[in-house]
C-alpha cells in the first residue's frame, strides 16, 4: 500500500522536479565548459598529432610524419633529457628535504607558525618573479649567491652563462621554491600519527632517528605517496621557471635547460606548428601516464594505509 | 611543592635543539632572497652593480616603484590581472559550488560514473590540451579579450572536488527541515548549503586567486596586445634596456609578490589547511 502511494506520487512528479533534472542542471555549466575546454581538446590533441596543423586553417592528415621528425631532431632528445634531469634530481631532493622540515617542525619547539608561513611563502610566489630574483642572486658579479661562496674562501661558477652549471641553478631554485608546500602535507601527516607510539618506542629505548624511520616513515606512507606523485606529474610539465631564467636567450644556454612543456610552447606559439607541438605533447601525456602508472602499481609495495 | 613544580617542567631534548638550529637556518634561506628583493627594490641603479655589494641602500627611494607604476605600464597590468583574477573567482565559485552540491547531495543517474570521468580528466595534464584550446579561442576571435583570458580557466575539477568535500559535511538534517518547510533544490544551495559552506568558498577562492594570479602560459599565449597584458606576462617580457636593471627588475617583482603577501596574509589558516588536506584525502 505504501509503496503503491510512492510510485503514484513519483510518477506524478513532474520532470523538472526529479532529482536527474536538478543534479544535471547544477552540473551542466561544469560539464559544458569542461567538454568545450578540456574533454574535446583531448581528442583534438591526438588528432592533430597526425597532422600538419598550422595557426590557421585545417591540417592535412601525414600518418606518423610529425612523431619520425621530432625522434630525428636533436632537440627533442634534448628536451626529454633535461626533462628527467630535472625531475630525477628535484623530486628526490625535494622530498627528503621536506620530510625531514616536516618531522622537525612536528617536534615541540617554538615559532612553528612563523615556519610554516615562511617556508610555505615562496610556493605562494609568482614564479615569474622567483626567476627574476634568483637570476639576479646567481649573478656572477653583482650576486650574493657568490659573494656568500666568496666569504668562505670559494670561487663561484658563472651561473647565468655556464650551461653546466645554469641547469644546475634552476633545479636548485626550483626546490627552493617547492620545500614548504609538501612539508604541509607531510606536516599534515604527520600530525596523524597517533603520540602513543612513539611513547611505547620510547619505552623500549628507541632512539630519535630509530623513530623516524620505523614510525614516521611508514605511517606517513599515504602522505609521501601523494606527494611523491603530484611532485612527478609538476616536474615533468616544468614551464614558468625555465621560461624565465632562458628568457630569450639561444645556443647552449638555452638547450641546456630546454624541456618538454618549453619545446612544446616554442614549437606552437613561436613556430606555429600545431600539429608538431601536439606530437610532442602526446609523448609528454604517454611519459606521464606511464610514471604515474608505475607509481600506483608500486604502491601496494610500500605504502601502508594503516 | 618546589619539586613537584620542577618535575613538570619539560626536558629541552635533543631532538628539539636540532630541530631548532636547522629550521632557523633553513628559515635564513627562504627568506634571503625575499629580503633581497625588497631591499634592491629601493636602491639606485648605482648602488645594485656596486662591488663589494651593498645590503642596504644609503637612500631608500620610491623612484623605481613610480618608474615601474607609470613609465612601465604596470598600472594597466594591474587592471588587467585584477579583472582576471576575479573573474576566474566568481566563475569558479558559481561553476564548482553548483557542481559540487550535486555531486554531494543530489542522487541523479550516472553520478558516480560522471563523477570518476571528472577523475580521469584531472589526470590529463593542461599542456596537452593547451594548443587545441589556444586553436579554439583563436577560431572564435577571443585572443585579446578578458572573455578569452578567463572562461577557459574556470571549469575546475580540483575546485567542484573540494566543495563537494565541504558540502558532504553539512548534516542532512538541516535539508530535510528546509525541505519540509517547501525549499527546492535551489532555495536549499541558496539558502542552506552556500552559507554553511563559506569556510569551502573562501579557500576555493584563495587557491583561484594564487593560481591564476601567478599563472604564466595562459595569459602568454593568448594575449598579444599591451591592452589586455596582465602582470606575469609584463614581468617576464621585461627585456632589453631593462634586462640589466635589478632595481627595476626588483621594484616590478615586488609590487607583484605584494598581492599574494596579502592575500595569504589573510587567508594563509584555510589555505594552509586546504593545502594540508589535499595530502590526508588523496
Amino acid at each position: 500500500m505504501k509503496g503503491e502511494m510512492e510510485m503514484v506520487s513519483k510518477r506524478k512528479k513532474a520532470f523538472y522536479n526529479t532529482d536527474n533534472f536538478w543534479g544535471y542542471l547544477f552540473i551542466s555549466p561544469l560539464l559544458i565548459l569542461m567538454l568545450i575546454f578540456s574533454v574535446g581538446p583531448i581528442f583534438f590533441a591526438f588528432y592533430m598529432s597526425l597532422t600538419d596543423w598550422k595557426l590557421s586553417g585545417a591540417g592535412e592528415f601525414i600518418g606518423l610524419a610529425n612523431f619520425k621528425e621530432l625522434f630525428a631532431d636533436p632537440a627533442t632528445w634534448t628536451e626529454l633529457k633535461n626533462s628527467l634531469i630535472y625531475t630525477v634530481f628535484k623530486v628526490p631532493v625535494g622530498v627528503s628535504i621536506s620530510l625531514v622540515l616536516a618531522y622537525f617542525l612536528n617536534q615541540r619547539i617554538p615559532f612553528r607558525g612563523m615556519f610554516r608561513v615562511v617556508y610555505f611563502l615562496p610556493s605562494i610566489t609568482m614564479t615569474v618573479a622567483i626567476g627574476l630574483v634568483w637570476r639576479y642572486l646567481f649573478n656572477s658579479q653583482y650576486g650574493i649567491v657568490n659573494a656568500i661562496l666568496a666569504f668562505f674562501g670559494i670561487q663561484g661558477p658563472y651561473w647565468m652563462a655556464d650551461p653546466k652549471y645554469f641547469f644546475a641553478a634552476i633545479i636548485l631554485v626550483a626546490i627552493w621554491q617547492g620545500i614548504g608546500y609538501d612539508m604541509i602535507i607531510l606536516l599534515a601527516g604527520l600530525q596523524n600519527v597517533p603520540g602513543m607510539y612513539y611513547e611505547a618506542a620510547r619505552m623500549e629505548g628507541a632512539t630519535s632517528f630509530q623513530c623516524f624511520r620505523k614510525i614516521t616513515v611508514p605511517l606517513i606512507t599515504p602522505s609521501l605517496f601523494f606527494v611523491i606523485i603530484m611532485e612527478f606529474m609538476n616536474s615533468l610539465k616544468v614551464f614558468d621557471l625555465i621560461y624565465i631564467f632562458i628568457n630569450a636567450s639561444y645556443g647552449p644556454i638555452e638547450d641546456a635547460a630546454r624541456t618538454m612543456v618549453y619545446g612544446i610552447y616554442q614549437k606552437a606559439f613561436v613556430h606555429s606548428r600545431m600539429g608538431y607541438a601536439s606530437a610532442e605533447a602526446v609523448i609528454l601525456f604517454v611519459i606521464i601516464l606511464a610514471v604515474t602508472l608505475v607509481q600506483f602499481w608500486g604502491e601496494r609495495k610500500w605504502v601502508h594505509y594503516d | 611543592m618546589t619539586d613537584a613544580g620542577k618535575k613538570k617542567r619539560p626536558k629541552v631534548k635533543k631532538i628539539q635543539v636540532l630541530s631548532f638550529t636547522v629550521l632557523m637556518l633553513g628559515l635564513i634561506i627562504m627568506i634571503l632572497p625575499f629580503l633581497w628583493m625588497v631591499l634592491t627594490a629601493f636602491k639606485t641603479y648605482a648602488e645594485t652593480v656596486q662591488i663589494p655589494i651593498v645590503w642596504f641602500p644609503e637612500k631608500w627611494t620610491l623612484d623605481n616603484f613610480e618608474y615601474v607604476l607609470t613609465s612601465m605600464n604596470f598600472l594597466l597590468y594591474y587592471k588587467n590581472s585584477i579583472i582576471m583574477v576575479v573573474g576566474v573567482i566568481v566563475g569558479q565559485l558559481f561553476v564548482c559550488s553548483l557542481a559540487g552540491y550535486a555531486f554531494a547531495r543530489i542522487d541523479f543517474k550516472y553520478r558516480s560514473q560522471l563523477f570518476l570521468f571528472l577523475m580521469a580528466v584531472l589526470m590529463v595534464p593542461g599542456q596537452m590540451t593547451i594548443i587545441a584550446r589556444y586553436l579554439l579561442i583563436y577560431n572564435l576571435h577571443l585572443t585579446d579579450t578578458y572573455i578569452g583570458l578567463i572562461l577557459p580557466l574556470v571549469p575546475s575539477i580540483f575546485g567542484t572536488f573540494l566543495l563537494r568535500q565541504f558540502f558532504m559535511g553539512i548534516p542532512f538534517e538541516l535539508e530535510e527541515a528546509a525541505r519540509i518547510d517547501g525549499c527546492g533544490y535551489w532555495g536549499i544551495y541558496t539558502r542552506i548549503m552556500l552559507p554553511l559552506a563559506k569556510g569551502g568558498l573562501v579557500t576555493l577562492a584563495i587557491f583561484a586567486f594564487n593560481s591564476t594570479w601567478n599563472d604564466l602560459m595562459w595569459p602568454l599565449i593568448i594575449t598579444n596586445t599591451e591592452e589586455y597584458r596582465v602582470l606575469a606576462v609584463a614581468v617576464a617580457a621585461i627585456k632589453g634596456a631593462y634586462d640589466t636593471k635589478n632595481n627595476l627588475l626588483m621594484a616590478a617583482s615586488v609590487m607583484v609578490t605584494i598581492p599574494c603577501v596579502l592575500v595569504f596574509a589573510v587567508g594563509q589558516k584555510q589555505f594552509i589547511e586546504g593545502v594540508a588536506s589535499t595530502g590526508i584525502k588523496g
